[in-house]
């Protein structure tokens, strides 16, 4: 198994299972969010605010994850996650985790590795867009400049 | 070189460590390797094989992307090279010395021997990761922001 890949059943053993309604908001953005998020069944919608209202940015399905950079650095959360048509998730807040991390490192070592795993791969597509971005930016200068 | 005694205030700084007996940041410590930089050396190269992560002692150090966009400004207390180190694949930024710098580095094969035998150092470890890769992302998806704005 990667060290992206969840093992579901090892969350399950110490996070709260929740059945979320369909259109429910789990996060929304600017609040302050204080728990990482596990899809167990269904899909969730990650969207932000473009010029013309919400975008989805991201649909994230079974195994995956959200909310992860909030667990690890709090702040406030940076997109709105949805279930447009229902979901069931695996809730494991900040204070949960901080216990389960102490009087179980061994065993919390797993989720974590998962979580820091996830942020990294959003890290790494982050800095990938950026660098097309600035590409393309740069592309449509040199046209300005011959225009 | 072993590490020493600046390695483990060094790593003192970093959120999670706290969890940590001073036994256990002192193990921690004899584990990194320190190095040493002159001003405008690589320390990492995108697209090279990222086998380790650096604590940066002292001095600073510019993030570029492989094309050469600026990304950070790290100076000394951030981990440079998380993204490869957690996912072990090659290196995605390219960490330039701005000025001299010394660094704390940790390998892959330590932190795995050093995990399975004390798990409470890899949770801290992990924290301190997930902690600058959180940073790292909100910074990196807000220069991302500006510039789609601009164009």
């Amino acid at each position: 198994m990667g060290r992206e890949a969840v093992d579901l059943h090892a969350v399950a053993a110490v996070a709260e299972s929740i059945e979320v309604d369909a259109g429910d908001v789990l996060i929304r953005e600017g609040d302050d969010a204080d728990a990482v998020f596990f899809v167990v069944d269904g899909e969730l919608a990650v969207s932000g605010n473009g010029p013309e209202g919400p975008v989805v940015l991201a649909k994230i399905g079974r195994g995956g994850i959200v909310g992860e950079g909030c667990l690890l650095s709090p702040g406030p959360a940076t997109a709105t996650v949805s279930a447009p048509a229902g979901a069931q998730v695996l809730r494991l807040g900040r204070e949960d985790f901080d216990m389960l991390s102490v009087a179980d490192p061994a065993g919390s070592l797993g989720i974590l590795r998962t979580i820091v795993a996830t942020i990294a791969a959003r890290l790494d597509e982050a800095t990938r867009q950026l660098d097309a971005a600035d590409v393309a930016r740069i592309s449509a200068a040199r046209v300005a400049l011959h225009a | 070189m072993a590490a020493t005694a600046a390695t483990v205030a060094a790593l003192c700084e970093l959120p999670g460590m706290e969890r940590l007996s001073e036994d256990q940041l002192r193990s921690l410590a004899d584990h990194l390797q320190l190095r040493e930089f002159a001003t405008g050396d690589v320390i990492l190269r995108a697209g090279d094989p990222g086998r380790s992560v650096h604590l940066v002692l002292d001095g600073d150090v510019e993030v570029s992307t492989g094309t050469g966009v600026q990304l950070a400004r790290q100076e000394a207390g951030t981990l440079v090279g998380a993204v490869a180190f957690v996912r072990r694949g090659p290196r995605t930024a390219t960490c330039t010395a701005a000025t001299t710098v010394r660094t704390a580095e940790l390998s892959e094969e330590t932190a795995d021997l050093l995990f399975t035998v004390d798990p409470a150092i890899g949770v801290a470890l992990e924290l301190a990761l997930g902690a600058q890769l959180g940073r790292d992302y909100r910074a990196t998806s807000a220069a991302l922001t500006r510039l789609l704005a601009e164009h």
